[in-house]
Formats: structure tokens, C-alpha cells, sequence
């Protein structure tokens, strides 16, 4: 088949993925454009062209807070940690709801489960408040088991845990979804197979489930590497306060704070800029990963 | 930078509440027919059509809105159209919009000016911004620019968008109205909207110590624990001590909380201002020394003092646990109104905001307010609040209208702020004409003008604001004294509706009136005023971020004992070298250019 030929035969589908490629190239590469502001002094009135530059210093003011440290590893560590309950947490929740007989019951607890994303953190929050509150409901459970009450929001040994736990609690439910539907693809035969072959459900799993879905799990993984600077903005303002500074004050809520005092747009710029910096190195060695070890590729 | 006061003040005047009280007001039918048949009086604007007036002269017991002379040279022939940016939300009944209703009607026949509405918006932290953001960057800015905020309105200075409206201002501005309410406190108005000397926009100002503590406590806890009123802080602290020693609140057994306090230590509703103006300082604000210097109160030794009795208080459970987790309101409702905690610190309007809630939720509860406690030294001093907000009222430059402009929001002043001219509204708009008996009811929370001017979001111009603007800030205590002072004196058969609405309120409504007044008249004597009231400096936008989040962490972990006393010595250090010793320098520079 000459290209001729196949140009003949294949224009409808080019055509197609016209308005596509125009929605990304407007909506997603030519805003790029604004990244400039990250390299000036950025002012409304002057605009993009005419703002004075400044090189790198808003980059360098970024890295030169006294507690750059500190708000980077608790960005690190919180972000690190809730894609890892999270991937852990749909892929175990997946495999349950999967094996449950019931439709309904399936039904009704996949829909339970994702409710939360579907609320804002301002709403969650209040409700969080008050369940963690020191005479919530959480804690006289505690107190009536025989414990000590805790200050869940106000403690810095609890801080983070009770982030990533709420954060896992909104969340794992919509990243289940993919799983779920990762799992239908599976060939029954291969199951009915192992059935008659004498294979319990635990094996199954283990050997059919599991390996069906690894290229999903590899993938979402890798994906969700470019977040690893995502700590939760909306949640964590929501929930923080001074006392709890120390192991809650992410990179964002630190530059909101900064921002109040003026308008900063280069400055969130420029941390914008940066967060998608090591969001795109990671996301590149890891399809680099996914690739090597999973087999997956886009091209 | 001033904490805002987040909600619609609106939902915290007495009208709505004095309306719903009105049930029962019963009349005779010799009434009835005495002024069921007024004539419509024009008052000496027999140019305005009666149906665009203000008020209800043709009901029985109604009354009638006398209008301000019409200013000179108005209205202006062939009208003028004028576009300007609006704060809303807004609502009108049948078919009207922001751009035509009761308001916009009398006032192209007053003045001639037609309003064409440019951009709205609701939202008052972002969605402004987003939209004066786009008006700049699109080069597109309306004619009149409705409360500005204040980085923006640098942005527009910086670039030269504005009008100088100094010349315009003094040959044509109101002089009671605007002029004389303006310069009240030696023209503290125009901290922002003075630039240099000239007039680069009108004032926002809200109503005078709208912000100022109270003492707000539990009267049938008083008298539970055989206590009295404090007025020192030790006394305050052993009455908390006794309420909290005898667990009187309403949560699960040794839950009741002592004094109600928030995540701010300085704020606008269970404030702990007071505790440190009775050692003479204030968090955060910025005050002269002897010296004549503007020193950072945080940093002083006195606040290690104060922060070492909060410390103690803390630990013996005056306050709540989680305090620095709470925001203003959920102390009004989660503590106050549940009946956990029987002190407060907060503004007069406590008596509408939690306080009904505690009432509704224990009907026995019964409150009492008091002046703030003084300190070991007698001191007694509180946070001052600054009835200028932080947003200007613009005119685009090159605009040419600012006379007329000036003019009309003069007329309006004088319409809403005198309670003289016994202005209420529009029926049918504002408030309803509920039957026969001369019954007057508001019609819903985005209509509510009862008390006369802080509903007035529908006209262009600082008093009609979303948001109580007005340009008198002494308007809401005027209008207490003249209900009292005039109304209250007409012998109760010869009243009309409107008296009706407002007189003989209930308990707590009386309790708000007379802490509002009380709070008015110490406003200028007992606050402790933030003297640093520019943008801010070169040093603050690198550092101040950093300075506050120390100095919070530093401070609440004090108070909760996370740390020693002694920790505020090395913050004191730490705030000094991290930028707080150039800023100071900074901070100075300006002050002393001011004088």
C-alpha cells in the first residue's frame, strides 16, 4: 500500500483527532507561555512583555526560606506516603469488592467508598474537625475503651498521620474505579481453569488476579510519581494551624501564606515551575521504569 | 494584615430578627382609617414622581422618606451613562436587575445618571481580584471601580489608571455627609485612598469599633458559682477557673471550657486582645515607643509575660484543648452556642452571633456584658478597630463624571445616615406591608435594609455597598440614640409602622444596642491602634512569611507547653536577624516621612 493509498483510505481518522490535538495545543501548550512570569518581576499592567526579568531570582528567594527544608520534606514525605496507602489501598480494595458474590452489596460499597472525593476539602474538613475534635466522637470512643484522648489535628505526632489517613479516606475510592475495571478484563476461562485444576480463591488471586493487572498497577504507579510533590494543598489548609507547622507546612501552603502578605505571581510561578520540573524528571524515569519492568510503552 | 470579617454583616443587624418578633402588633380600625387615606406627599421635590419615593405613606400607619435637596446643576439633562464594577450577591423582585430597580430609578431622576453594570462579583477574597485582574489586563476598566482592594488598587497607582479626584472632591463632595465624615478621627478615612497628598479614590469605612471587645459572660453561671462580674484579670481568671471547677457547660463531663478563644489570638470574635492591652501591648500591631519610634509589639517583654499567664491558664484548662484549632466562628457556635464555654471577648454583635444560639439551645441561659478586665497595673486596653478597610473606591482616569459621581453619593449619604429622613427602603423591594395592622416584614436575607443603610447594596457609591459600607461610622449608634432619644418619646398609640419595628425589643436585641453604644464611646479611649498602615515594605514581601509563621508557632507553642517560656527569647533573636531588625528600619522610614 503506497502512502498514497493509505492517506486515501485514513484521512476520516485524521480529521478526527483534529479538534484533539487543537484543544491540547491551545489550552495545554500555549498557556506554557505564561511560564515566563517565573523568570520576572511579573505585573498585571505590564504583562507578559513587558515585565522586568529577573533570571532566577525568584528561584533563588524559593530555595532561600529559612525553612525550605523543612516544608520539602514534609511535601516529600506526606506526598510519598498517601500515593503509596493509596495504591496499596485500591489495589487490595479492588481485589475485595472483586471477589464479593453479592452485586448489589458490590454496588453499594463501591459507591460508599467514593462518595468522599466527590465533596470538597472545606466541607471534609468541618467534618473532620468535629469527628477529631477533643470531644468528638473519635476521641469519647477512645476515652470509653479505656485511652487518652488525643489531639488528633493539634499534635505533631499525629499531624501527618491523621492527613494521609483522611487524605487515603477521600480518595481510594475513586482510584479503585480503575482497578475495577482493569480486573473485568481478565479472561474468566483463565479462572475457570485454575478452579478445575484445584486453585483456592487466594491462589487465584495470586497467580491469575495479580499478574493480570500489573501492567495497570505498574502504570498508575508510575504515573502518580509526577505527584510526589502533591501533597494536598486544599486538604492541608483545611486542617493545619500554627502548632503543627512543623510537620504539616507543605511547599504550597507556605507560599500561600507568603502570598497574602502581596501579590506574589512570580513567586507562585516559579513554584509552580518547579513542582512540574521534578514532577516531569520523575515521570520520565519512571515510564522508563514501566517499560523496563512491566513492558508498557506508549509508542 | 487585618483579619476581615468574613460574613455579610447584614445577617448581624437587628432588623431581620426585630421584623420576625412583629406578630402581634394589633391595631384599631379608627387608626386604620385615620392614615389609611394620607396624601401622597412629595415633600418638596415635586419633580420626583411619588411612585419612585422611598417609604409607605399610603398605608395605614405608614410613614413617609423625606428626600435630601436635590443637589445642585442635577439632574443632569441629557442623562449621563456611567459603567462601574459591583460587589454582590443581589436579588430582585419581578423583573428588575441591579441595573434598573427602586434605586436606580430615583436615582435617574435625582441625578440624571444612568449605571451600566461592568463586571460583578461575589466573592471577596478571590473572585475580585480575578476579576480587576482581568479589567487591567484586558484595558478595560469601568468608569467607577466599587471597593478596589488594595493590591490592585497599587497596581492601578503604579500604572497610573487613576484619576486624581482631589480638586473635584473638595469644590463639590457633601460637607457634612461626606466631608465631615470623612475626617472624623483626623481623617483616618484616607490612610489608603490619599496618596502623597491627593485624592486617588473614595474611603471604605465601616462602621465605627464594629471589631472593639466586650466582656460577654454567663450571668446564671455567675450566679451559680456566687460570683460577680470581673473586672481585672485575676478576677476574670478566677471566675474561669470556677466555672470550669464546677463544670457547668452542657458537653460530656469535664468538657466546659473557660474562656472562649480562637486560632488567632487577636481576632474578631473570642479575641484574647483584651488579656494583652492589659499589659499594654498588642500582638502584631505596630505602636510608638517613648522614643516616637514604631517598635513590634510581638517581640517586647511584656508579651512574654502575657504569653507566661495564657501558658499557666492553658495548662489549668481555662481554655480548650485544641483552641489554636479553631476558627472565630466555630467558638461562636461550637462553644459559646452549645453552652460549653461562658466567657467571651467579642464585639457587641456577640448578642446576635452565638449568644441567641446559647439562649435557643438552654433557654435559661442568661447573659451579661461587662467592659473589658483591667491588667495587674490597672491597664485595660483592647485591640482598636479600624473602621477603614483595606479597599478604595476608584474613578478610571480620564473620567469625566467624577463631579457627578461625588454628588450622587453625597445624596444617597445624606438619604440612608440621617435618621431624620426616616428612610427604610422601598416596599416591595426591602420590606414587605404585611396586612391591615401596619405590619412590616423584610423579605429574605439578600433584602435586608431594616435598620437603614447596610442593605443598600443596590446603588453605586460607598453607601450602598455590599458589604455596610457607609461614610458615617458613628451611623449604627446615631440610629440606636435616635430611636431612643426621639421615637421612644411619642406616646405608643400616635407611632407608626416603623417605630413599631424597632422599639420594645428583646432582651438581647436591648443588650446590643447598649454594648454597641458603650463600645463607640471607649472606642477612641481604650484601643490599641496598629500604627503601621501602608503597603507593605520591600523586606516584609522576602520575610515577613517566615517571621509570622514563627512567630504563631512560636507563641501556641508556649501557650500549650510545648516548649519553655524561655523560647520566646531566642523567636525575639530569631525575628531580629531573620529580617524583623530591617524591617523595623524600614517601618520607621516611612513613619517618620509621614510626619
Amino acid at each position: 500500500m503506497t502512502f498514497r493509498e493509505y492517506l486515501k483510505r485514513a484521512w476520516p481518522l485524521y480529521v478526527m483527532i483534529v479538534p484533539g490535538v487543537i484543544f491540547v495545543l491551545l489550552f495545554r501548550y500555549y498557556p506554557m507561555y505564561g511560564i515566563v512570569i517565573a523568570f520576572q518581576d511579573y505585573s498585571l499592567a505590564k504583562g507578559f512583555l513587558n515585565s522586568p526579568w529577573v533570571g532566577w531570582e525568584n528561584f533563588e528567594r524559593l530555595f532561600s526560606f529559612a525553612e525550605f527544608g523543612r516544608f520539602l520534606g514534609n511535601t516529600v514525605l506526606i506526598a510519598v506516603a498517601k500515593i503509596v496507602a493509596d495504591q496499596i489501598g485500591a489495589v487490595i480494595l479492588a481485589l475485595l469488592l472483586n471477589e464479593a458474590r453479592v452485586i448489589l452489596f458490590r454496588r453499594a460499597i463501591q459507591t460508599l467508598v467514593y462518595l468522599p472525593h466527590f465533596l470538597s476539602w472545606i466541607v471534609l474538613g468541618g467534618i473532620l474537625l468535629d469527628i477529631l475534635a477533643p470531644y468528638g466522637i473519635l476521641n469519647q470512643a477512645i476515652v470509653n475503651l479505656g485511652g487518652e484522648r488525643q489531639l488528633f489535628l493539634g499534635s505533631n505526632s499525629w499531624f501527618r498521620g491523621t492527613v494521609i489517613l483522611s487524605g487515603f479516606w477521600k480518595n481510594v475510592g475513586f482510584s479503585t474505579i480503575v482497578y475495577l475495571a482493569a480486573l473485568t478484563a481478565i479472561n474468566p476461562t483463565l479462572h475457570e481453569a485454575a478452579a478445575i485444576d484445584g486453585a483456592g480463591r487466594f491462589r487465584r488471586i495470586w497467580h491469575i488476579t495479580l499478574p493480570g493487572i500489573r501492567p495497570t498497577i505498574v502504570l498508575l504507579a508510575a504515573l502518580s510519581l509526577g505527584d510526589v510533590l502533591q501533597a494536598g494543598f486544599e486538604q492541608i489548609l483545611t486542617l493545619y494551624s500554627p502548632a503543627v507547622y512543623r510537620t504539616g507546612d507543605i511547599i504550597d501552603t507556605y507560599v500561600y501564606r507568603h502570598g497574602i502578605v502581596s501579590a506574589q505571581y512570580s513567586l507562585a510561578g516559579a513554584v509552580g515551575l518547579f513542582k512540574s520540573f521534578i514532577g516531569f524528571f520523575l515521570i520520565v524515569s519512571s515510564y522508563y521504569l514501566a517499560d523496563r519492568y512491566a513492558g508498557y510503552r506508549i509508542l | 494584615m487585618k483579619k476581615r470579617f468574613p460574613f455579610d454583616t447584614s445577617d448581624l443587624k437587628p432588623s431581620r430578627r426585630d421584623f420576625m418578633r412583629l406578630g402581634g402588633t394589633s391595631l384599631a380600625a379608627a387608626m386604620m382609617m385615620r392614615y389609611g387615606t394620607l396624601p401622597l406627599l412629595a415633600q418638596g421635590m415635586g419633580d420626583i414622581p411619588a411612585e419612585l419615593h422611598p417609604g409607605s405613606p399610603n398605608n395605614p400607619r405608614g410613614w413617609t422618606t423625606t428626600l435630601p435637596p436635590i443637589p445642585d446643576g442635577m439632574p443632569v439633562d441629557p442623562p449621563v451613562t456611567i459603567t462601574g464594577s459591583r460587589r454582590g450577591p443581589w436579588e430582585f423582585a419581578d423583573g428588575d436587575d441591579i441595573e434598573n430597580s427602586n434605586f436606580t430609578r430615583l436615582n435617574a431622576a435625582v441625578t440624571g445618571i444612568i449605571w451600566k453594570l461592568a463586571f460583578s462579583w461575589t466573592d471577596n477574597e478571590e473572585e475580585v481580584l480575578q476579576k480587576y485582574n482581568l479589567a487591567i489586563a484586558g484595558d478595560d476598566l469601568p468608569d467607577f471601580m466599587e471597593t478596589v482592594p488594595l493590591q490592585i488598587y497599587a497596581e492601578l497607582l503604579e500604572n497610573d489608571l487613576l484619576e486624581d479626584i482631589t480638586d473635584v472632591y473638595d469644590a463639590v463632595a457633601h460637607p457634612v455627609w461626606l466631608k465631615d465624615a470623612w475626617n472624623f478621627g483626623n481623617g483616618v478615612a484616607w490612610q489608603y485612598a490619599e496618596v502623597n497628598g491627593r485624592k486617588m479614590g473614595l474611603p471604605h469605612t465601616e462602621q465605627a469599633a464594629q471589631n472593639d471587645k466586650l466582656l460577654w459572660i454567663r450571668q446564671d453561671w455567675l450566679d451559680a458559682v456566687g460570683m460577680s462580674l470581673p473586672t481585672t484579670v485575676d478576677e476574670l481568671y478566677a471566675v474561669a477557673k470556677a466555672f470550669v471547677e464546677a463544670d457547668l457547660g452542657h458537653g460530656p463531663e469535664g468538657s466546659t471550657i473557660g474562656i472562649a478563644a480562637a486560632n488567632n489570638l487577636v481576632t474578631w470574635y473570642s479575641s484574647l486582645d483584651p488579656i494583652f492591652g492589659a499589659w499594654g501591648v498588642m500582638p502584631g500591631y505596630w505602636t510608638p515607643d517613648e522614643s516616637g519610634d514604631l517598635q513590634y509589639n510581638s517581640v517586647l517583654p511584656e508579651i512574654k509575660e502575657v504569653l507566661g499567664v495564657l501558658r499557666q491558664w492553658y495548662a489549668e484548662g481555662i481554655f480548650a484543648q485544641d483552641y489554636f484549632t479553631l476558627r472565630p466562628p466555630q467558638t461562636a457556635f461550637g462553644q459559646i452556642g452549645a453552652n460549653t464555654c461562658g466567657i467571651t471577648m467579642s464585639p457587641a454583635f456577640a448578642a446576635l452571633f452565638g449568644l441567641p444560639d446559647s439562649v435557643t439551645n438552654d433557654p435559661s441561659a442568661r447573659w451579661t456584658w461587662g467592659d473589658i478586665p483591667a491588667g495587674p497595673t490597672g491597664i485595660k486596653k483592647k485591640a482598636w478597630s479600624n473602621h477603614v478597610v483595606d479597599s478604595v473606591f476608584c474613578f478610571r482616569k480620564g473620567f469625566e463624571h467624577v463631579d457627578l459621581v461625588l454628588k450622587q453619593i453625597g445624596w444617597w449619604a445624606e438619604l440612608l445616615q440621617n435618621p431624620e429622613n426616616r428612610y427604610h427602603g422601598f416596599e416591595g423591594t426591602d420590606y414587605y406591608w404585611r396586612n391591615d395592622d401596619g405590619e412590616v416584614d423584610s423579605m429574605g436575607a439578600n433584602l435586608d435594609l431594616a435598620s437603614g443603610y447596610d442593605g443598600n447594596k443596590h446603588i453605586w457609591g460607598p453607601p450602598g455597598t455590599n458589604g455596610s459600607a457607609l461614610t458615617e461610622p458613628r451611623f449604627e449608634t446615631n440610629w440606636i440614640k435616635h430611636r431612643r432619644e426621639v421615637w421612644a418619646n411619642i406616646p405608643e398609640a400616635e407611632r407608626d409602622a416603623y417605630m413599631d419595628a424597632f422599639l420594645g425589643s428583646d432582651e438581647l436585641s436591648v443588650m446590643w444596642d447598649d454594648a454597641n453604644v458603650f463600645a463607640v464611646d471607649r472606642w477612641e479611649l481604650d484601643g490599641i491602634r496598629n500604627h503601621f498602615t501602608t503597603f507593605p515594605t520591600r523586606t516584609m514581601e522576602l520575610a515577613l512569611a517566615s517571621l509570622n509563621s514563627l512567630e504563631a508557632e512560636t507563641f501556641v507553642n508556649i501557650i500549650t507547653g510545648q516548649v519553655s517560656l524561655d523560647d520566646f527569647d531566642s523567636f525575639v533573636a530569631d525575628w531580629k536577624s531573620g529580617g524583623g531588625d530591617a524591617i523595623t528600619g524600614e517601618v520607621n522610614e516611612w513613619w517618620h516621612g509621614q510626619m
